[in-house]
């Protein structure tokens, strides 16, 4: 479609509808009733934990389903869900999950121990087909129900995701009477635990929740555990930005999900309008060099590299400011991350790039490119053709320049990426990982993730794969922080990648909206929300 | 008459089966595996072989095409890959709003191309003859998105008139329908014309005034009538258009018509939707064209159906 004219359009859209707007709201105390419609821009496929694969299914199920253990919004630690609490076996191989008492579906069914099991168990059927809740479900061997409110789950090996896999949506208990009514169509018709009961779902169009009146079991971060102040909560899809606008500004819709970020710099101002902000967890993009081969296979040509990347300047020019400068192999928003880590960042500086260059035996050319054994510093720098991205090769190529290398950009469609990127294609690339633990690290950094995962550096590195291993294990979280301390440091040092951007997600909402949650994994809770009178 | 639609009725189904066959080729070369789109990266080998059992991708093509019309015919279009659900019935929720939106417009624009195109034909060369052509020139060359937004702006944000975007109620279908009218009733307006112009010099035009008929019948009983069959054939043609699904206008206001599901379709890999969705406008084209070659009939009795 015409992006360029759709992006011209929605900045004059914006500046058409400022004024148009009405009165402010302060936030007296909550406010019980009415209905909130949040605009999504693409469709989901089946609002059924176990089944669902795309991020807007996970959006709104969040709102409709209870996940066993839920991270903190704001510290990002695990804390009790509808398992009020959990304990691991000193071998890492037994959690055992403790039920809160009084948890009912909608559909009236108790939340017990059966049910959890019931839950897990239909995951791993096979039948069942699930492409995400399977994926993150682990080695688990069995599930046992001691008595009617603990659950022992037993893996085959440790595995320290677990506990995170246990705070996603996908594996939150179902209620058992409903999937045994709707079999293949439960996902049509969802019935959880959470805050909000689906009153009718219009595929790919609309659905539309009520608030659950029984509902007494809300986290303890929203510090009020009972039914939500919402009347209603209406999910919608409008595709197109300038329509979402102008729905936010005339109040056909009071949440803007993925705002563009130029928008909510700007709305966000006006006191009409409140702008919500969330770092990605996860690791962050990153620049990928490839340290199989030629020329990266040199550590000093990649700590030149690190040191002649200006991440101020990418921030500024490609991410218009939105975001922040990525120091550290995970995000802030990241369990795991360690302000310390970043300390061992290479600092923007083109001397030290050239100076390690030349240590490593390269000399300036006769047309500035850096040569080595008669072999100038020419690389390709792989990226897909989405316009941002091109932008984002063309700063980086400008300012690999500046230091004598020259990178050639080689862009492509996504899928064709991905792929070219797993076999180690181009010698230098871009890549990011969005996950809430910090086990994404084995994925990009584990030698066995070569080509099967993402480690897309190519890179094998004994000491860090010990780590790495080490921390999938280790369930004691101080002693698996400092795990991944090292790990970090370890990547930091050794350059396989360099991280130098942290996503941030942009939600836009109007001025009336309060007590809006965005959870650690940037997806909206609206237990909590209330809408002021205008 | 009847043996005539009996044979434009198999016509019909030959080309349906054409279009049928084609979808299903270009869909099964077009690179992208339905089985990733479901199952994700990481899942392993042997699921991913399981499921293309299932589904019968491991089967030759002329296997699986020969399934897929078989079904067909019975009124079973598979199942959505993404929702599991019947395609038959993806579609059947979203068609009458892709029809509703098509016959809003087309009945916009044939009523304001024609009056238009009628208007200029009858004082040509007139300021107001001018001033409207340039009008339709601009109604051509606008983009619906464009245009889309601007009466989204205007009559939904600034004036509160009506709303922005949605799809229940008379009121959400204004909007949508204007921006798609807007085209047709340029085209529209400028063939009138040429075609009233070419009318209204005719000898039995010339006879009716010197009957001494008032302009008014000659112009609207006799010219219009006579000039009406080029411009019935591109309104069948334009409505046809429509029923396609009107992608970026869908997308503009958010209005759930097979146009939009189909690209969203084709995106999430999601084949028998595609396959299903194109066979249901292929099909709609051809009872549009069935219908504006009934109605040419009616319009000039020199025509004969047999």
């Amino acid at each position: 479609m015409h992006v360029r004219g759709l992006v011209i359009m929605v900045t004059l859209l914006a500046a058409l509808l400022l004024p148009a707007a009405g009165g402010g709201a302060v936030a007296p105390p909550p406010r019980p009733g009415g209905r909130v419609v949040v605009a999504l821009t693409a469709g989901w496929d089946l609002l059924d934990p176990a089944v669902a694969a795309f991020t807007f299914a996970r959006e709104i199920m969040g709102n409709i389903f209870d996940p066993l253990l839920i991270r903190d919004p704001d510290t990002g630690e695990i804390r009790p869900g509808v398992a009020s609490s959990y304990t691991v076996s000193p071998d890492g191989r037994v959690i055992l999950l403790k039920l809160r008492q009084g948890v009912r579906f909608h559909d009236g069914t108790p939340l017990n121990a059966e049910a959890v099991a019931f839950s897990i168990n239909r995951i791993k059927d096979p039948a069942l087909r699930s492409p995400f809740a399977a994926t993150i479900l682990g080695p688990v061997e069995r599930v046992e129900t001691p008595d009617p409110f603990t659950v022992q789950i037993t893996l085959s090996t440790p595995f320290a995701p677990f506990l995170d896999a246990l705070t996603e949506i996908g594996l939150a208990p179902v209620s058992p009477t409903a999937v045994r009514r709707f079999g293949a169509n439960f996902g049509q018709n969802p019935v959880g635990t959470g805050p909000f009961i689906v009153k009718e779902i219009v595929p790919n169009q609309r659905v539309t929740l009520v608030r659950n009146p029984d509902y007494r079991w809300a986290p303890r971060f929203f510090r009020h555990p009972g039914p939500a102040y919402l009347d209603e909560l209406v999910y919608t899809v409008v595709p197109e930005d300038a329509t979402r606008l102008a729905q936010l500004v005339r109040g056909e819709v009071q949440v803007l999900y993925n705002a563009p970020p130029r928008e909510v710099a700007r709305l966000g101002r006006n006191p009409n309008f409140r702008a919500f902000f969330k770092n990605q967890s996860g690791l962050p993009r990153v620049i990928v060099l490839n340290t199989s081969r030629w020329p990266f296979d040199d550590l000093r040509v990649r700590q030149a590299v690190a040191h002649a990347i200006n991440k101020d300047e990418l921030l500024r020019a490609v991410y218009e400011n939105v975001g922040a400068v990525a120091n550290a192999p995970l995000s802030p928003a990241t369990w795991g991350y360690n302000k310390a880590v970043e300390q061992l960042a290479q600092p923007y500086s083109p001397d030290r790039a050239r100076q390690l260059l030349a240590e490593a035996g390269w000399r300036p050319g006769p047309d500035g490119i850096v040569v080595k054994d008669g072999r100038p510093f020419r690389i390709r720098l792989g990226t897909i053709t989405v316009a941002q991205q091109l932008l984002d090769a063309q700063v980086k190529q400008a300012q690999l320049r500046q230091v004598g290398i020259d990178a050639q950009i080689v862009a492509i469609e996504q899928a064709p990426y991905l792929a070219g990127i797993r076999r180690g294609e181009w010698e230098m690339a871009g890549m990011l990982f969005v996950s809430a633990d910090p086990d994404v690290l084995f994925i990009v950094g584990h030698s066995s993730q070569i080509e099967r995962g993402w480690n897309t550096a190519i890179y094998r590195n004994a000491e860090l794969d010990r780590l790495l291993e080490e921390g999938r294990v280790t369930m004691d979280p101080r002693r698996r922080f400092e795990i991944y301390t090292r790990a970090q440091e370890h990547l930091m040092r050794n350059v396989p990648y360099i991280p130098f951007y942290v996503i941030r997600r942009a939600f836009l909402t109007t001025g009336n909206l309060n007590g809006y949650v965005l959870d650690a994994r940037a997806f909206q809770l609206f237990h909590n929300a209330w809408l002021a009178r205008r | 008459m009847h043996g005539y639609l009996r044979r434009r009725a198999l016509l019909g189904f030959i080309t349906v089966l054409g279009v049928s066959v084609g979808v299903f080729l270009m869909i099964h070369l077009v690179p992208g595996d339905p089985v990733l789109v479901m199952l994700s990266e990481f899942a392993s080998p042997a699921d991913q072989q399981a499921l293309r059992q299932q589904l019968g991708l491991d089967r030759p093509l002329y296997i699986q095409y020969w399934r897929y019309l078989s079904g067909a015919l019975r009124g079973d279009l598979g199942r959505s890959v993404r929702s599991n659900r019947p395609v038959v019935s993806e579609i059947a929720w979203r068609l009458p709003n892709t029809l509703r939106l098509a016959v809003v417009a087309t009945l916009l624009a044939a009523a304001s191309g024609g009056l238009v195109g009628v208007a200029s034909a009858v004082r040509r060369n007139t300021l107001w003859d001018h001033a409207t052509m340039l009008a339709v020139l601009a109604g051509l060359s606008m983009p619906s998105f464009w245009l889309g937004l601007m009466l989204m702006i205007i009559f939904a944000v600034r004036l509160e008139w009506l709303p922005v975007a949605g799809y229940e109620g008379w009121q959400y279908v204004i909007l949508p329908g204007l921006t798609l009218a807007a085209g047709p009733a340029a085209v529209l307006a400028r063939l009138t014309r040429s075609s009233m112009l070419e009318v209204l010099n005719q000898d039995f035009v010339r006879t009716a005034r010197a009957k001494g008929l008032r302009e008014q019948t000659v112009v609207v009983k006799h010219a219009l009538k006579n000039s009406l069959i080029p411009v019935v054939t591109v309104l069948g043609l334009q409505f046809g258009h429509l029923l396609g699904g009107a992608v970026i206008t869908e997308s503009v206001f958010a209005w759930p018509g097979v146009g939009r599901l189909v690209v969203e379709a084709i995106l999430a890999r999601d084949f028998p939707v595609v396959q299903g969705t194109v066979l249901v406008i292929a099909l709609g084209f051809v009872l549009v064209n069935l219908i504006v070659d009934v109605l040419y009939a009616y319009l000039d009795p020199r025509i004969r159906l047999t």
